[in-house]
């Protein structure tokens, strides 16, 4: 009875238990020669990984060097295969919220250093995104004019242009960052149209994006059962309900959902549910491969509940 | 300075114990990790709040079933902090196979690899048996750190591969077993488990290192 082992390193022959021919790789020979030479020679005989029993004798017939260099080859190249497009959208959707926290902070620091020139204009803005542009677009007796504010009332000093500009120049800093912000936003939706169109026409970009971050990747996300996406994001309220301290919790990042946020609040439960359930769905679609309608007719079938 | 285990070694100070390995490539740290001058050579610290060996050396792990010139097998190695050490003990002729389902954590392994040239990073789910069968050879330990459910099957399924008289060291998290049950109810079951095939020779709370993690060390029976 002749076998022919398939081995990372090489090809082996066992004829009656017992090895009889090891034929390793060397830099002139590839895998595919080796296995279509053996399999030639030893016509019929059948073909197997090895068995632990084995891989105990081959231990000693395999050079320690060949074993690395064939993992380390073979791992390198599994390793670049890996980075697929549901990567890239993790990484972005990261830097995006990277950009959020710097903004934010950025934003406090803007605020407070232009209202010693115009305090009026940060109390009239709530969002940076106005009143930066106000601040690069206008200049002060415009703004003063559009808050009805005159220049004996308001509060701020008059600064020279040498001392507004380095405020100015923060003002564009932030202004680049959301502008980069919406870029990213519109790369996701490029690459989730390729990667994961059912989950965007469902949850948009941002959403499906901080899904895919949750779970991992697309993979993972579409093994999770509809229970698990819809608690996605509240894992600290959802240890606490198994642990037997609190009611479950209704939804996590699926709150971030217009369908689950204008929601009566009593109701809200059961849509993070039924978004959860079609999420799943669409997300397996998409992964296993199938049609791209599929997230629209979901959408509609959300509606139609609704 | 005295040496405890072969290839590791122990120095007592005032702050407490301190582990050390012979560093293989003298003068590379490899995380951040203290180095130390010796007669016997340059000394790599082992830091017991970053390896669960590390932290199993210093709660009294009385044999590693690692020595120079072994093949180790090892599951869910990550980004090669244990690992190195675990290189440094079996020196230029061992080998070990580092496996990890991770390519971003394996990414570090493979740079560690290229460097040491004793290590064999291996991309694949240590569920696979079959996949691993291609890359490796017949082993003298295995060293398992995966949070799964089913961790101990799959230790268990993986010990056929250790030669007779192996060890195998398995660390477990109560919690990547089952949630919301008490630790040490969790770990008695896993002993159970692990008796019905191995001998557990010890078994070794890690706190307060690691919280609610145990190591296993086992022979097969």
């Amino acid at each position: 009875m002749t076998a022919l082992i398939n081995h990372d390193c090489g090809v082996i022959i066992i004829q009656d238990t017992q090895i009889t021919h090891i034929d390793l790789f060397t830099e002139k020979t590839t895998k595919n020669d080796l296995l279509a030479k053996a399999r030639q020679k030893y016509a019929g005989a059948k073909e197997n990984i090895p068995t632990p029993a084995q891989l105990h004798a081959l231990r000693p017939k395999i050079p320690s060097n060949l074993l690395v260099e064939r993992a380390l080859a073979e791992t390198i190249a599994s390793i670049r295969n890996a980075v697929k497009k549901d990567v890239l959208v993790i990484q972005t959707i990261k830097a995006h919220d990277d950009l959020t926290k710097q903004i934010n902070a950025l934003a406090k620091r803007l605020r407070e250093w232009y209202s010693f020139y115009l305090p009026e204009l940060s109390r009239r803005h709530d969002d940076i995104g106005v009143f930066v542009e106000k601040l690069l677009t206008f200049d002060k007796e415009q703004l003063l004019t559009e808050l009805h504010v005159s220049r004996e009332v308001s509060m701020g000093a008059d600064l020279a242009k040498v001392d507004v500009d380095p405020i100015k120049d923060l003002a564009r800093t932030i202004s680049s960052m959301k502008q980069l912000q919406d870029h990213y936003e519109k790369y996701i939706d490029e690459l989730m149209q390729s990667a994961c169109p059912n989950l965007l026409s469902l949850t948009g970009p941002i959403l499906g994006a901080k899904l895919l971050e949750a779970a991992g990747d697309l993979h993972r996300l579409s093994n999770l059962p509809s229970s698990t996406i819809q608690t996605l994001g509240a894992e600290k309220a959802l240890f606490k309900h198994l642990s037997g301290a609190a009611s479950s919790p209704k939804h996590g990042l699926l709150l971030q959902h217009p369908m689950v946020q204008k929601a009566p609040f009593n109701k809200r439960g059961k849509m993070a549910r039924f978004l959860a359930n079609k999420i799943a769905i669409a997300v397996r679609v998409d992964y296993f491969g199938g049609n791209t309608y599929e997230g629209i007719t979901l959408k509609d079938q959300l509606e139609k509940r609704l | 300075m005295i040496p405890i285990l072969p290839g590791v070694f122990m120095d007592e100070t005032k702050k407490g114990k301190r582990f050390y390995t012979k560093n293989l490539l003298p003068g590379k740290v490899v995380y951040g990790e203290r180095l130390l001058r010796n007669p016997a050579g340059e000394l790599r610290e082992w830091d017991v709040f970053r390896s669960k060996l590390g932290a199993a050396l210093a709660k009294g792990l009385k044999e590693l079933g690692c020595n120079e010139n072994n093949y180790v097998l090892y599951l869910g190695c990550a980004s090669g902090t244990t690992v190195s050490h675990l290189s440094d003990i079996v020196g230029k002729k061992g080998v070990i196979f580092a496996v990890d389902i991770s390519p971003r954590s394996l990414r570090d392994m493979v740079f560690l690899a290229q460097e040491r040239k004793n290590i064999a990073p291996i991309l694949a789910d240590a569920n696979h048996t079959e996949t691993l069968s291609q890359k490796i050879v017949g082993v003298d330990l295995l060293v398992q750190d995966i949070a799964q459910r089913d961790q101990v099957r799959i230790f268990l399924k993986n010990f056929v591969l250790v030669k007779k008289g192996g060890l195998g060291l398995l660390s477990v998290k109560a919690r990547s077993i089952k949630v919301g049950v008490a630790p040490k109810v969790v770990f008695a079951q896993v002993r159970k488990d692990l008796e019905a095939q191995v001998d557990v020779l010890q078994a070794i709370a890690l706190d307060p290192f690691e919280k609610d993690h145990m190591l296993f060390v086992c022979r097969m029976r």
